[in-house]
Parts: C-alpha cells; sequence; structure tokens
C-alpha cells in the first residue's frame, strides 16, 4: 500500500513539472493519440485497409475517404490507423529487448572484471561501426525482409547505445558510499546486481528508451519505405509512403498523408522525452 | 599525444576487421549459401559448385576469411558476378557522387547551424531562443527520408524548381541537382550543431577570460566573435565528422529519393540483385569510411582538449 502510495506521488510530481512544459504537454497529446490508434486500430478504421476498389483509385480527401485513397483505391486513412498498430508494436518491441540486453551487458561490464569490461566496450564499438542503413540493407538480403527482421535489426544497432549509457551509471554507482559498504559487508554480487544496482539505473534508461522509440519508428518506416520492410499488402506507414512516392505524378496525397503520422509521430515522442528528462534528470544528456 | 594517436588508430583498424569479419561470418551462417540464393530456386547443383568454386566458397571458412582481407589489402574486392565487372572499380567510379552530397550536406548545415547556435546564445531566452531550440529539435527528430519526399513533392514535382532525377550534367547541371538531397541530409545537422554551438558558446560566455576580456572594455563584437565563438566552436567542428559518417547512411535514402548515383544507389540495387560480391564490397567502403571519420574527429578532439587523451 505505501509502496503504490510512493509512486503515486512520485507521478504527480512529474505531472505538475511536466504541466509547465508545453512542449511537453504537446507531445504528450500525441504519444496518447497515437499509442490509442495503435489499441483501438479494428474500432478506428472505416473500411479494410488492404480492400481494393480500383475505381476509386487516386482519390483526394472527401467525406468518404477522409485522406484520399491510393493507386489501388485503398482508403488511406484506414491504413495509417493500420500502420500506427504495426509502428507501435515493432517500436516497444526492439526497444524493450535492447534495453534489456543492454541493461544486463552494461552492469556486467561495470561491475565485472576488466577483460570483461573491454571485451564489452570493443562488442559496442564494433555493432557501432557500420552505417546503420548499410548494415540494414545486407541484413535484409541474408533473412529476408519482414517485420521480425527489421524488429532484429534495431535490437543489434541499439544495444551499444543501452549497454554504454548503463555502464558509465554502473561505474559511478559502484564508487558510491553506500555500494562500498554493501561490498564492505560482505553483499553477493546477484544482490549488488538486482538489488543496488538495477534500481538506480532503470530511471535513465527509461528516458533513453523513451527518447530512442521515435528513432525506431523512423527505422522501421524508411526500411519499409525502401521495400525492405514489412511486406506489402500489410500497411505500415513506410509502405504507403513507397506506393505514393512511385506514384507521385498521379496524386500526392498518399505521400502527404504517409509522412504526416511519422513525423508527428517522431516530434510527439521526442518533445515529450526532452521534458521528461529535463524534470527527471537534468544532468542526463544523451550521447551523441 | 603521439600515444594516443597510435593507439586510437590501432583500435580502429581492430574494428574494422572485427566489422568485416562478423559481415563476413554472418553472409555464410545463413542457411542457404550465397551461391544458392543468387542462383535462385532453378539452379542445378553443377552451377552452384561452379560458382562456389569462383567465389571460393568451397574452401574452409578461416582460409576464406583470411584469403578475403588479403585479397582486401591488395585492392580487390572481388568480381561482380552480373556485370563481370571489378567490384572495387564500380564502387570508386560512384564514390566521389556521395562524397560530393555528404560535402554538401555539412557545408550548409555548418553555415546555418553555427550563425543560429551563436544567435541564440547571445539572447538566452528570448523568443528568438526558444523558437530556435524548438526547430532543432524538430529538425533532428523528423527522418530524412519524409523531409527528402516531401521536399521532392514539393519542390519538384509540385513547383517544378529543381529536377525530379539524376546527377546532373556540367557544373550547373550538377549544382542543381545537388540542392534538394544536400537539403534532406543536411536538415537534421542544422539542429545539432546548433545545439552544440549554442551550448558550448553559452559556457564559454560564462568564464572568467571573457569577463576580463569585457573589463578590459573591448567592444562586443570583439569579444563574442573573437573571444568567445573561437573556443565554443571547436565542439561543433570537431563533431563534423561523426556527422561525415553518420550521413553515410543518410545518403541510402536521398540517393534513391532523388535518383541519384552513389553508394547508396549502390547497394540499394545491389540488394535486389542479391548481389553478395557488391554487398560486401559497398558495406566494406562505407564501414571503412565510417570508421576512418569518427576516428579522425576523435584524434582532432584529442589534439584541441588534453583532457580526452587520458581515457583511452
Amino acid at each position: 500500500m505505501a509502496r503504490t502510495h510512493k509512486r503515486l506521488d512520485g507521478l504527480i510530481e512529474i505531472w505538475a513539472h511536466l504541466r509547465r512544459e508545453p512542449l511537453g504537454i504537446v507531445g504528450l497529446l500525441i504519444v496518447v493519440l497515437v499509442i490509442g490508434s495503435a489499441l483501438l486500430a479494428d474500432a478506428l478504421i472505416l473500411v479494410d485497409p488492404v480492400k481494393l476498389s480500383i475505381r476509386d483509385k487516386f482519390m483526394p480527401p472527401s467525406l468518404a475517404y477522409p485522406l484520399g485513397t491510393d493507386y489501388l483505391g485503398r482508403d488511406i486513412y484506414s491504413r495509417v490507423i493500420a500502420g500506427s498498430r504495426i509502428a507501435m508494436t515493432a517500436a516497444l518491441v526492439a526497444v524493450s529487448i535492447s534495453a534489456g540486453i543492454g541493461l544486463v551487458l552494461g552492469i556486467a561490464s561495470g561491475i565485472g572484471p576488466r577483460w570483461l569490461d573491454y571485451s564489452m566496450l570493443l562488442l559496442f564499438d564494433t555493432l557501432r561501426s557500420f552505417p546503420v542503413v548499410m548494415f540494414a540493407l545486407a541484413v535484409v538480403t541474408l533473412i529476408g525482409p519482414s517485420l521480425t527482421t527489421i524488429i532484429l535489426i534495431i535490437i543489434v544497432i541499439s544495444i551499444p547505445l543501452f549497454g554504454r549509457a548503463v555502464r558509465t551509471q554502473t561505474l559511478t554507482l559502484k564508487n558510491s558510499e553506500f555500494i562500498q559498504s554493501e561490498i564492505a559487508m560482505g553483499a553477493s554480487l546477484p544482490r549488488l546486481m538486482g538489488v543496488h544496482i538495477l534500481p538506480n539505473v532503470l530511471g535513465p534508461i527509461m528516458i533513453l528508451a523513451a527518447m530512442e522509440i521515435p528513432v525506431v519508428i523512423a527505422m522501421e518506416a524508411g526500411l519499409s519505405f525502401l521495400g525492405f520492410g514489412v511486406r506489402p499488402p500489410t500497411p505500415s506507414w513506410g509502405n504507403i509512403l513507397n506506393d505514393g512516392f512511385k506514384y507521385i505524378r498521379n496524386s500526392p496525397w498518399p505521400l502527404i498523408f504517409g509522412g504526416a503520422p511519422i513525423i508527428l509521430t517522431t516530434l510527439g515522442f521526442t518533445f515529450l522525452g526532452e521534458s521528461l528528462r529535463d524534470v527527471l534528470d537534468p544532468r542526463l544528456r544523451k550521447e551523441s | 599525444m603521439l600515444v594516443y594517436v597510435l593507439k586510437r588508430i590501432g583500435l580502429a583498424l581492430v574494428i574494422i576487421i572485427l566489422a568485416v569479419t562478423l559481415l563476413y561470418l554472418m553472409i555464410h551462417a545463413v542457411p542457404g549459401d550465397p551461391a544458392t540464393v543468387m542462383l535462385g530456386p532453378r539452379a542445378t547443383p553443377e552451377l552452384i559448385a561452379q560458382l562456389h568454386q569462383r567465389m571460393g566458397l568451397d574452401k574452409p571458412l578461416p582460409v576464406q576469411i583470411i584469403s578475403f582481407f588479403g585479397r582486401v589489402l591488395s585492392g580487390d574486392l572481388g568480381t561482380d558476378v552480373f556485370q563481370e565487372k571489378p567490384v572495387a572499380g564500380i564502387i570508386i567510379s560512384v564514390v566521389p557522387y556521395t562524397l560530393i552530397l555528404v560535402g554538401a550536406g555539412i557545408a550548409w548545415s555548418l553555415a546555418l547551424g553555427i550563425p543560429l547556435g551563436v544567435f541564440s546564445a547571445l539572447r538566452p531566452d528570448s523568443w528568438i531562443d526558444k523558437v530556435a531550440g524548438i526547430l532543432s529539435v524538430a529538425f533532428i527528430a523528423m527522418p530524412a527520408f519524409v523531409v527528402g519526399l516531401y521536399a521532392l513533392l514539393l519542390f519538384a514535382v509540385t513547383l517544378g524548381w529543381f529536377p525530379v532525377i539524376g546527377g546532373g550534367e556540367g557544373f550547373a547541371g550538377q549544382l542543381h541537382h545537388l540542392v534538394l538531397p544536400a537539403f534532406t541530409v543536411g536538415l537534421g545537422w542544422v539542429g545539432y550543431l546548433a545545439r552544440i554551438v549554442r551550448a558550448s558558446m553559452l559556457e564559454v560566455l560564462a568564464e572568467n577570460h571573457v569577463r576580463h576580456a569585457r573589463a578590459h572594455g573591448l567592444p562586443q563584437r570583439v569579444v563574442h566573435y573573437q573571444y568567445v565563438l573561437r573556443i565554443a566552436i571547436l565542439p561543433a567542428v570537431t563533431i563534423v565528422g561523426i556527422g561525415i559518417g553518420a550521413m553515410l547512411s543518410g545518403v541510402v535514402f536521398a540517393e534513391i529519393i532523388f535518383a541519384r548515383p552513389g553508394l547508396g544507389k549502390l547497394i540499394f540495387v545491389a540488394v535486389q540483385q542479391r548481389n553478395f560480391p557488391l554487398i560486401m564490397g559497398t558495406v566494406l567502403v562505407t564501414t571503412t569510411l565510417f570508421v576512418v571519420a569518427t576516428t579522425l574527429s576523435d584524434i582532432v578532439n584529442a589534439l584541441l582538449d588534453p583532457r580526452i587523451r587520458e581515457r583511452l
């Protein structure tokens, strides 16, 4: 009971700070909107997003088709809504898995023996040395394009980001007095890692994860746009853009409304993340 | 300093070797080896064996990797089995296009980002500073490929101010073709640079020697541009190296959207053809360029700031 109260107080405090950040509020609204449309996608769509009606192709926005239609007469509004589910799934799955792996590797690297630390750093640096898109394209060639492939690629290239941040945090904690006294009292390594270090690195990692979500959404959309991501006819924002790009001379609407949700979502998450970071931890600055 | 430089170069070499080995292993760990994938489902066993031999895939893996490195060092990146041309030649012929695009992107983002940062730092918390701050975050967050598509739609297709496809002929033509792609790859860096310059400018402005210069009665302009900016600009200069590396990724989209020749376009086509030698070669070259750029920027950074040398 006391624990829930404490959590509630924390949330109220965050809200009190966030209220004073207009951009944070705008970001929060957009994030709620996108998550809401991803959750309620089935109720919000007007027609089946893959249903063709060739007669109505390249329609501008109208009452029947709020955002117009694409080259096969599919309703862009319904495709955008269905696409939000794919974007959010990819982002949440990829970010939570890579943050989880990064957390374990980072703590191990920060608290473990020197050779482990060095090999982890080398691993992180190596994974970061591939230009992201080139690496993604090479992997797609090998295991074939799909949503799973994209999530896998994003996980691999995001691990260094989380791993390095956790390692730095762990190193700072390791030298703090309370950890030193735990060690002096003979606390076991699992206890140190799980009970003392993990809760203290979780906060900064949550902020980092929130900042990474827009990056992941952009990457999923980008690879799908290139035709190496979610397979058509499944509606992903990147696929809508790809169709719009191919028929750019026939109708501007698929391109306009395929791009808008990507820009809105990335801006929303970024503004929210920036405000939250300023509220929760003014010292933390994202590594460039 | 020399020790740091040698160590940093050593690390860069190790990273390149590891990265290439990783890539090579990945290609060969996948079920259905490259030869089968390339030849498609109708390939006969003889054809596959023949291609194996040509690509050196019939030898044990460690031998393959070592001989691969040997060939790479002698400048041989293998043969494109589709066009029957050496991969190295194909890559070299398109590298200039990509480098020009990256250079143009960096140049215009420096030209706009640095003044924007200086302007904001000299008027902290004014409405101009706030607007510039929001714009910087927005530029950083917006995915470059969506920016590129919107630019293509508005300025090339609808308004017709700029050409839709190609690299252009002659100097004026090339410049004309470069505008929109360079805008696309550079926009995010305008935001980054503005933020970095603003932050480091504010830091330097608060330092004692600046107060001293003011106390001496030096004019504001001289203090700001000769004393503050000269120091504050260093982080921006060193981050350009990282920017060049990151842009190698961004150019893929710009080159495809604006149908420009270059490394990005090359790997895009190679992936569609499942052209493994060409994919390996392009990834190798871009990874090397990326590592070289970040290493150089680290070394420049260490030259400027001796504290960093301690850390490696």
